[in-house]
């Protein structure tokens, strides 16, 4: 008689030591693959847009501070770095490292919405919005549905955070875990591909 | 600490802290624009791919997602290096 969470095959098996190829689920996968490539339509259009109005985005672009765009990105980096660093331990069953690094990722993940709305505040106070112009619509747009993706992230690092409290370090709660540090990974890599995209391409 | 440092999410982050830090130097610093802007891109790509491969953990051959991740990498670069070349500035 195995207990309810004995692992019950090769497969399982081999997704509960780490061995299995692919970390996180396949449905997540598809979701992931699905939503990076609107976000690679949405890079197109605005470089379409960019080509018809190259010296108004130009003029735009100015006035965003790339420093506050490196320091999100470090931020998400090293978020990313603690929630990859959770999933080791997630596999090796060690409860308290686990807890300890989402937490971490999680508090460093914070600093990203700190600099981002003290952006938004600062540009809105200054008369730039969404109606702007095309540049501002896109970066209003963009970023604000990559700081949606970066809130259920958010989320699902909380929900793992209390499963890791709480639920047995089994081969599920493994998929879980690596499922969500995926999730999270994908808010790191668009928000890697916008900085340079909005911030940092200069028009000679 | 040793164990730490040789584990292969820990040296992508590195080099991607790394990476970062020369971007911004690029950005801030007088090269010529349209160089140094095309060796921005081409390093955001390089950092995608570190995160595919050692955080997303795709370095273990897991397809067809690591072939997913390498073309959408290609894809935006092509889109974004390639747009930006052709853009009469």
């Amino acid at each position: 008689m195995h207990p309810p969470e004995a692992i019950t095959d090769a497969r399982d098996h081999e997704s509960f030591t780490g061995q299995r190829k692919l970390a996180g689920d396949e449905g997540v996968w598809f979701f992931i693959s699905v939503d990076i490539t609107l976000f690679a339509v949405f890079f197109l259009l605005f470089m379409v847009e960019r080509y018809k109005a190259v010296a108004l985005f130009e003029q735009s672009r100015q006035q965003l501070d790339p420093l506050l765009g490196a320091l999100n990105t470090l931020i998400l980096l090293t978020s990313s770095w603690l929630v990859a660093l959770a999933v080791h331990h997630a596999r090796a069953g060690r409860r308290h490292a686990v807890s300890r690094y989402l937490t971490l990722g999680m508090l460093v993940g914070a600093g990203f919405a700190v600099t981002k709305v003290f952006e938004y505040w600062h540009k809105i106070a200054s008369g730039i919005t969404l109606l702007t112009n095309d540049f501002f619509m896109f970066y209003f747009a963009l970023t604000g549905l990559h700081f949606l993706h970066f809130i259920i992230g958010m989320v699902v690092l909380a929900v793992c955070l209390s499963k890791s409290r709480h639920d047995a370090m089994d081969e599920d709660f493994v998929l879980w875990i690596e499922s969500s540090g995926c999730y999270w990974h994908m808010v790191d890599l668009l928000w890697i591909v916008l900085f340079p995209l909005l911030y940092l391409l200069h028009a000679p | 600490m040793t164990a730490l440092l040789a584990l292969p999410m820990t040296r992508a982050w590195l080099a991607l802290v790394a990476a970062t830090l020369v971007v911004f130097a690029l950005a801030e610093n007088d090269a010529p624009a349209r160089l140094a802007t095309i060796a921005i891109v081409l390093i955001a790509s390089f950092k995608v791919r570190l995160v595919f491969l050692y955080f997303m953990e795709l370095a273990s051959g897991a397809m067809p997602w690591r072939l997913v991740a390498e073309i959408w990498m290609l894809v935006v670069t092509a889109i974004i290096v390639g747009s930006y070349v052709m853009t009469p500035h």
